[in-house]
């Protein structure tokens, strides 16, 4: 800002005060060569500041004065900043459930058809749904039965990779199930888990009690003859994976995880291959940045 | 239309809404859009609609279509669920 106001004196003293978001705009209202030295500034700050880079101002300036007339006009060009910090904001806005699966199905459908059949997923309410436990004993039974019947009807075990975002605690993790239906003593295809946590300071142990629990349900619903013992053994692994860089966007961390994995997923996930490209270096910040921007448009 | 086949054409349907275990029951023609039941389910209960989810069968019901697209039938139950955000965790237990 220092910069803009710098400029400004040297014209006039009368654009100062509008920049810095005076109401006083009376002054410089009624002639055009004083709306057009207005542009001016504005356009610097365009420039130099990162942020206001993004946000193209919402209307033209012929569209703006014929909105809101000459005084509107002048209301309209201070507002870019506020317009801009919101706009950056957003995208820095932790994802709800509904936003995460609007953006997530937009990801699942830019796969092809082929890639999509060995894979399937479970909605990302489910999880927290089935773990819920400040509501009615009756109805919390009745959900968890309809949770199951519901991942029942997702044929996870015709799969070969089961894609599971958790939302729980306030923060996102991704569970990724690998080979469900080989046998549970196979040699080469052996089933077991992943957990991408974009926070692993954390403790992603902590889920794991849950997620036994939640699997061994599976496992029951589906009437598999293995025992509980082996399902309890098959092996949860929580590879060491980019982390978030602060407390908002472990949300955008699953959706690029996800796009990542389903991109170079192995044809046989096996423990002598692991942890593949799930690396601490995996993907830099500006790959993510680009990633969730594109996700953002396709969205709107 | 005549009458009896415009009744025909409606039907019952339950929304259960998660946070309560309370039901509340409509009575809507198959070709109603899913935008209306929702509208009317959130003005019925308070609820901001964007802070819930609607799910039929495990699907997420999208609300430009209707019921009939949805396959929704008479006496079905749509169940609402408060959404659920994260961006970092807190550490509770």
């Amino acid at each position: 800002m220092s910069r803009t106001r710098k400029s400004n004196t040297n014209k006039k003293p009368t654009t100062v005060e509008i920049v810095l978001g005076s109401s006083d705009t009376d002054t410089v209202t009624d002639s055009d060569s004083d709306s057009s030295d207005l542009h001016s500034p504005i356009s610097e700050v365009k420039k130099s500041s990162m942020c206001l880079l993004e946000c193209p101002p919402r209307f033209t300036r012929r569209e703006r004065s014929k909105r809101f007339g000459q005084k509107e006009e002048l209301k309209e060009l201070m507002r870019p900043h506020k317009v801009a910090e919101r706009a950056v904001s957003r995208k820095r806005e932790k994802l709800d459930s509904g936003a995460f699966m609007r953006y997530f199905e937009n990801l699942w459908n830019s796969f092809s058809e082929d890639k999509r059949t060995s894979f399937a997923y479970l909605d990302c309410l489910w999880f927290s749904l089935y773990l819920q436990q400040n509501i009615h004993k009756e109805l919390k039974r009745d959900i968890k039965t309809k949770v199951l019947k519901w991942i029942k009807n997702k044929c996870i075990f015709s799969k070969k990779y089961v894609i599971v975002p958790i939302v729980c605690w306030s923060h996102w993790n991704l569970l990724i199930l690998c080979h469900f239906g080989e046998s549970l003593q196979s040699e080469t295809q052996r089933p077991c888990m992943l957990l991408l946590d974009s926070l692993q300071g954390a403790d992603p142990g902590r889920y794991e009690k849950y997620i036994r629990k939640f699997v061994l349900d599976i496992f029951m619903e589906e009437g598999r003859p293995e025992k509980k013992d082996l399902i309890y053994r098959i092996p949860l692994l929580v590879p060491e994976v980019p982390q978030q860089r602060d407390d908002v966007e472990c949300g955008n961390f699953v959706l690029y995880y996800i796009n990542l994995f389903m991109e170079g997923a192995p044809e046989n996930f096996s423990t002598e291959g692991y942890p593949y490209f799930m690396k601490k270096d995996w993907f830099s910040p500006k790959g993510l940045d680009y990633f969730c921007q594109k996700l953002y448009s396709s969205a709107t | 239309m005549s009458k009896a086949s415009d009744q025909e054409n409606r039907i019952n349907i339950k929304c259960q809404y998660n946070e309560d275990g309370q039901r509340t029951f409509f009575r809507m023609r198959r070709n109603a859009k899913l935008q209306k039941l929702i509208d009317v389910f959130c003005t019925k209960r308070d609820i901001d609609p964007k802070a819930v989810d609607f799910i039929f069968d495990g699907q997420r019901v999208n609300k430009k279509k209707t019921l009939e697209q949805h396959g929704i039938e008479d006496n079905d139950e749509i169940e609402v669920f408060l959404r659920v955000g994260g961006g970092a965790a807190m550490l509770e237990s």
